[in-house]
């Protein structure tokens, strides 16, 4: 773990470049292969006008910044609660920032309850909600 | 080829619960064919509260670990040089096994999710996943549903549950 578990403390950001390949590849570790992630010319024609990443995929990114931060901890207690705001297309590069809001102790560790946002190069959210983790002693 | 051909064409009526969970084992761009009927299953209306997705199976080995972590951006070394799955492949793979994106491609839209990670899982673990649909609001011409996941792992362990928001398209007729 890397943090000082105090409110208002924040997390390390992670910041990704988001390309095509990454969304084709994110389809074939998924099994989803929705031609609006992968196939330009069907996108083309939707209201996105292009490819978007798999809302899990940009997800990922929270689990990245959260593993970075709580290691271990995160990977066997963490839950997230999210809402995805808007699509990140290829191009993008996504930023996550998180606060950790409420540090709770507890017989089976410290909870620990983290505001987590997605913006992109725009500043837009495209996820916004709350990482949740226990904390070992 | 054969064998995508029959997923085609298999009626989803003739299907008992263990011939549909037969289909689903299969794994890589199969989930693909399973998929095709499971949204033909889902066309049937059968997306009331209660209505329980037919089990699928996947097994998550070191290659799709490496492509996961490539695609996602993870270098850290807790995930890069261990045995372990990371928890959001195993989510990743389990809404991919839905299919829910096949049902009105480009047109449902994923708004929600809550995942809870329960414990860790090993490469080359088989994982079940068990989908049931808890809500489903039809209001001013918007479906909204909320899908509830359980993964089970070795030994039926649980290693994460979760629950999928969506919004369904207007075209997508109620019950």
């Amino acid at each position: 773990m890397t943090v000082d578990l105090s409110p208002s403390t924040p997390l390390p950001p992670v910041q990704t470049a988001i390309s095509q390949e990454m969304i084709n590849l994110y389809a074939k570790a998924s099994g989803d292969f929705n031609p609006i992630h992968i196939d330009p010319e069907f996108a083309k024609k939707t209201a996105q006008g292009g490819t978007i990443a798999h809302g899990m995929m940009v997800l990922a990114f929270v689990n990245n910044m959260m593993a970075a931060a709580f290691g271990r901890d995160w990977l066997e207690t963490g839950s997230l609660d999210v809402r995805f705001r808007s699509a990140a297309k290829p191009g993008d590069t996504v930023t996550v920032k998180g606060e950790i809001k409420k540090v709770e102790p507890g017989d089976n560790g410290t909870r620990v309850r983290c505001a987590v946002a997605c913006t992109n190069q725009s500043n837009e959210p495209v996820i916004t909600g709350e990482a949740t983790v226990r904390v070992k002693a | 080829m054969l064998a995508s051909f029959c997923y085609h064409f298999v009626s989803p009526d003739l299907l008992t619960s263990q011939t549909r969970h037969a289909i689903f084992l299969p794994i890589h761009r199969k989930h693909r064919y399973a998929a095709l009927l499971l949204s033909t299953s889902m066309n049937n209306l059968q997306l009331q509260e209660g209505f329980e997705f037919p089990p699928s199976q996947f097994r998550i080995d070191a290659a799709t670990v490496t492509d996961f972590l490539q695609a996602t951006g993870e270098t850290s070394a807790l995930l890069k040089n261990s045995s372990f799955v990371p928890p959001m492949a195993i989510a990743a793979r389990a809404i991919g096994s839905l299919g829910i994106g096949s049902l009105v491609p480009a047109g449902v839209i994923h708004v929600t999710q809550q995942l809870e990670f329960l414990q860790p899982a090993k490469t080359g673990t088989t994982f079940s996943c068990h989908t049931r649909v808890e809500k489903y609001v039809a209001r001013a011409g918007l479906t909204m549903i909320t899908v509830g996941i359980t993964v089970t792992g070795d030994a039926a362990a649980k290693v994460l549950i979760g629950k999928i928001g969506f919004i369904l398209p207007p075209e997508v007729k109620t019950p």
